[in-house]
């Protein structure tokens, strides 16, 4: 079975062409680069393929409409992405009847996997996805493209990933909703897309010829705030957490190194990318962050202690859909939970077996203050009786002064980096 | 599953076959024995035709029938993780990390969490809390408050290191009953390079790391394919959910996306075809033991300074335990997937007690059999339900009482989403139930009585081969024959047909054809193939 498999991989091999080489061709579609031989019973490519349009079983063709094929209309060029996350993007365009289409498509995808492309018939997608699949071992060799009266015109072959293709298409004359479609196995219950000829497209949000994941924006949380999303978050440890703040500020924990890494205002996590393929792609942030931490902050020891101690993730429960974080730096055991406050943030530590002073080494990027601390050099002191609940509060340094709080013990605009 | 490259191994393929059919590699190794194939050889192998789709399908539908259910709304619906709460519910993990329950009886979802990292294991405990595998860690999830959503998240383990590469992904838990739960650690893959921070201590042999952040398309090579370079990698981990402590269980692994326990308790593990992954494979796992992918090996505490792709692979393969069953590529699996046991009921009649897998590439699900011989796990495999209802990705299986429930998934690789469901309508039909070694052959044990043409070794076609352990993705079939056995004796009650062959090798899958055979009523076997991996003979 290796063999015939084997072989496979290059069936489309004369469809590729260097993406250069296509896209800078235009419109001159020289005729090899068009679309390969197509299975028998489905209708070749161009002009034929208008002959199959309706699937009212009785309507008769009329070839006489066909009397007068334009000998050289120019096609209109569409051109089709395979994208990752089993897409076609775009995953919905529109023509008109009657319309001669260049179609030019282009395996995009970054997982690397082969795709074919059929146009079919209105409402006729899963059927043939069902007859692609059960073309059995003479799948690979006829690039999963089965025959079916369905079908109006096909890539003929897979396209090979960072392959290209051309295949040229006359739009049929019945208005209607077609689908085109990849039927390589497992790829068609997801991999579809839309094609309207003169038919109203609706909202792309309300669009049920599409598929469900093309319409979902991969906002974490879809826009609820409180959110926490765990997810690669980029410029922070693999293990980090995302949070959307109640108001307008998000920030990253690392659950690796066990502390606040950055904040931003704005949207929170996009995750569109890295969730629509296996991970690879980095989410997104809504804007860059307005503060970055450089070390771990809480010192035990009086200030003498490594910038990275031996820190160890213990896990959150929700306050109001706030985490509290739990984690041990050495034998220290904190909890903290950042909340909004005014301009920023709020970090709330409890270290309830605490029983000696602790410090927090700010830095020169935002404007900070304790109620509880004693600052000095940028070092906020929490004297031990009350080190057992303190608040560190954080602002960007641009905001304009917080007056939220009556009585700041001190307020620091910290303009040392010492302790970078 | 998890495959990359899963269609372009095809060219992988054909890049080795040369090497791989000489003789070199393949006397290096217990997969691909020295040749000695004069028995029954011909030149050419010629295919018998496949029950055609239409046929299978109206055939299967006369034997099981496949309900959907879709995820809940707004909730991306790939399933990453399924198993039967104690309180009778279903538990299901989806790809952007939500934890839901489903309630039959209601037919309503509830969400119990949100927000984990591509959680790909769930295990519901009989407290209401639900362990949960995701990508950075073990998590107990807990309902402190009676709300029905989850507020304590605790981290029960991770210790494990992280690069972010993609493919780290973490699998499991499975319980057995001592009460460890055993988790799998996927490899990294050359597909993509690592994060500017990582979690966990990086591998002193082999590549470093200022290489990873360097022409990565160069480096990428020396990495290997699937690469292991913070802890654990590649391994199988036992941990204790209550002190949160963990000790290193087994290596080699590649992607164990399955973890099951067979009725005895043992821990069953598949892994995907890849590099030193002829085909795909099923595990019977054993504390200590080494499974053939060579990336984990510098984190055994008594490992030198070696780099695992510069050990000899004659070394690499004395090392290890072979699959006790290969799954053929693409005639049985592409990229199988999780494997619980079905329950003895009168529903699921002769099957009862045996495991079944799911497959991410075509709408299939398999059984498998396993026994020892001589100390060795090995045993079958055989197409089970397979028909266009199911759809691909069957991921995730589940028990809820007698109904088998699917959770689709593709994580943009070939597979399907949402949920189904799928249970056997009438009776039993004809299937081989089992297939056991003998001194001279196999035992092949039937759910119904044959016909007399049983009996007939003209009836019975065999085609054996074995794959190569190589660094490769993959392996053709190598030293493949067709056998017809030399004599067939049917039982008194003519459900057990005795096979001798001439022709009996250790490390070959031989691939039962079973299509000629009829039942005493005359009906076709439902399922047309059996493939038992003989590791060690009687």
């Amino acid at each position: 079975m290796s063999f015939p498999r084997a072989s496979f991989v290059f069936v489309g091999a004369s469809l590729i062409l260097p993406l250069g080489a296509v896209f800078a061709q235009g419109s001159a579609v020289p005729a090899e680069v068009k679309s390969g031989p197509q299975p028998a019973g489905a209708p070749a490519a161009g002009g034929e393929a208008s002959a199959v349009t309706a699937d009212k079983p009785a309507a008769p063709q009329k070839p006489a409409v066909e009397k007068k094929p334009a000998p050289e209309k120019k096609p209109r060029i569409v051109k089709l992405s395979m994208a990752e996350g089993l897409r076609f993007e775009p995953p919905r365009f529109e023509a008109k009847a009657g319309e001669l289409l260049q179609i030019e498509l282009e395996n995009a995808d970054a997982s690397h996997q082969p795709h074919n492309f059929l146009i079919v018939k209105p409402g006729q997608v899963q059927e043939v996805v069902k007859i692609a699949m059960e073309m059995g071992e003479s799948g690979p060799n006829r690039g999963f493209i089965p025959e079916h009266p369905s079908i109006l015109v096909s890539s003929g072959k897979v396209v090979d990933p960072d392959g290209a293709s051309k295949l040229k298409f006359t739009v049929p004359k019945e208005p209607g909703v077609y689908g085109y479609v990849c039927t390589v196995p497992g790829h068609g219950m997801i991999m579809y897309g839309a094609l309207y000829v003169d038919s109203p497209m609706p909202p792309l949000a309300k669009d049920t010829n599409i598929p469900q994941l093309t319409l979902e924006k991969g906002l974490a949380g879809a826009g609820r705030r409180p959110f926490v999303q765990r997810i690669f978050l980029p410029k922070t440890g693999p293990a980090s957490i995302g949070v959307a703040l109640p108001g307008n500020l998000n920030y990253c924990f690392d659950a690796g190194a066990c502390r606040l890494r950055y904040v931003w205002s704005g949207p929170f996590v996009d995750g569109t990318r890295q969730w629509r393929g296996s991970g690879k792609d980095m989410s997104e942030l809504g804007d860059e962050p307005w503060w970055v931490s450089q070390s771990f902050p809480l010192r035990f020891g009086g200030g003498k202690e490594s910038e990275n101690p031996d820190v160890k993730f213990l896990g959150y429960t929700l306050k109001d859909g706030l985490p509290e974080f739990h984690y041990r730096v050495g034998k220290q055991e904190v909890f903290e939970l950042i909340r909004p406050a005014d301009k920023g943030v709020e970090m709330c530590f409890r270290l309830p077996n605490a029983r000696r002073k602790v410090a927090f080494v700010s830095d020169a990027q935002g404007r900070w203050k304790s109620p509880q601390a004693v600052e000095k050099k940028g070092v906020f002191e929490v004297p031990a009786e009350k080190a057992k609940e303190f608040s560190i509060f954080l602002e960007p340094k641009d905001a304009p002064p917080s007056a939220s709080n009556a009585a700041p013990a001190s307020v620091s605009q910290v303009s040392h980096s010492s302790n970078h | 599953m998890f495959p990359r490259f899963s269609l372009l191994s095809l060219s992988a393929l054909a890049a080795v076959s040369p090497l791989a059919l000489g003789a070199e590699p393949a006397s290096a190794s217990k997969d691909a024995p020295p040749a000695s194939a004069s028995n029954g050889a011909k030149p050419a192998i010629a295919k018998r035709p496949e029950r055609p789709a239409k046929e299978r399908d109206a055939l299967m539908q006369r034997f099981y029938k496949v309900t959907e259910v879709k995820a809940p709304q707004g909730v991306d619906p790939q399933v990453g993780a399924m198993s039967a709460s104690p309180d009778g519910r279903l538990a299901v993990a989806f790809h952007r990390g939500e934890i839901a329950f489903y309630d039959p009886a209601s037919g309503q979802w509830s969400i119990f969490a949100e927000g984990l990292h591509e959680p790909l294991g769930i295990l519901p405990e009989a407290d209401g809390s639900v362990l949960v595998m995701q990508r950075p860690e073990l998590t107990r999830l807990k309902d402190s408050t009676g709300s029905g959503k989850a507020d304590t998240f605790e981290t029960v383990w991770d210790g494990f290191g992280m690069t972010g590469n993609y493919h780290e992904f973490a699998f499991g838990p499975v319980r057995n009953a001592s009460g460890k739960v055993f988790v799998g650690l996927n490899l990294a893959s050359s597909g993509d390079t690592v994060m500017q921070e990582v979690r966990g201590e990086w591998l002193k042999v082999g590549l470093e790391r200022s290489a990873f952040y360097e022409d990565w398309k160069k480096n990428s090579k020396e990495a290997g394919r699937m690469y292991s370079r913070v802890p654990w990698r590649g391994w199988i981990m036992e941990v204790d959910t209550t002190t949160g402590k963990a000790k290193p269980f087994a290596s080699g692994f590649r992607s164990p996306d399955g973890l099951g326990l067979d009725a005895e308790g043992r821990l069953l593990v598949s892994d995907n075809q890849g590099d030193w992954r002829g085909s795909s494979e099923l595990h019977v796992v054993e504390k200590g033991g080494f499974y053939g992918h060579p990336a984990s090996l510098p984190w055994r505490a008594d490992w030198g300074k070696q780099a695992p792709l510069q050990v000899p692979i004659a070394k690499l393969d004395k090392l290890r335990t072979p699959a006790a069953v290969w799954f053929p590529h693409m005639s049985y699996a592409n990229s199988p997937t999780q494997m619980v046991r079905i329950p003895k009921s009168e529903v699921w009649g002769p099957y009862g007690g045996q495991i079944v897998i799911g497959e991410m590439n075509v709408p299939k699900l398999l059984r498998v059999t396993l026994e020892e011989v001589g100390g060795m796990w090995q045993g079958a495999c055989y197409p089970f339900v397979e028909m266009t209802d199911l759809k691909p990705g069957l991921h995730r299986l589940a028990f809820l009482g007698d109904k088998l429930w699917l959770g689709r998934t593709h994580l943009s690789w070939a597979g399907g989403e949402h949920l189904g469901v799928v249970e056997p309508v009438g009776a039993a039909p004809l299937d081989a139930l089992e297939i056991n070694l003998t001194k001279t052959g196999f035992k092949v044990r039937f759910t119904q009585p044959l016909d007399a043409a049983g009996a007939d070794p003209s009836k019975w076609s065999i085609r054996r081969y074995t794959y190569a352990y190589h660094i490769e993705y993959g392996s053709p079939e190598l030293q493949e024959a067709w056998i017809t056995p030399a004599s067939v004796k049917l039982s008194a009650d003519a459900k057990e047909a005795e096979l001798e062959l001439d022709d009996l090798q250790e490390n070959f899958v031989y691939d039962f054809h079973l299509d000629a055979l009829r039942s005493a009523a005359g009906e076709v076997p439902l399922n047309v193939r059996a493939a038992y991996t003989l590791r060690r003979k009687l």
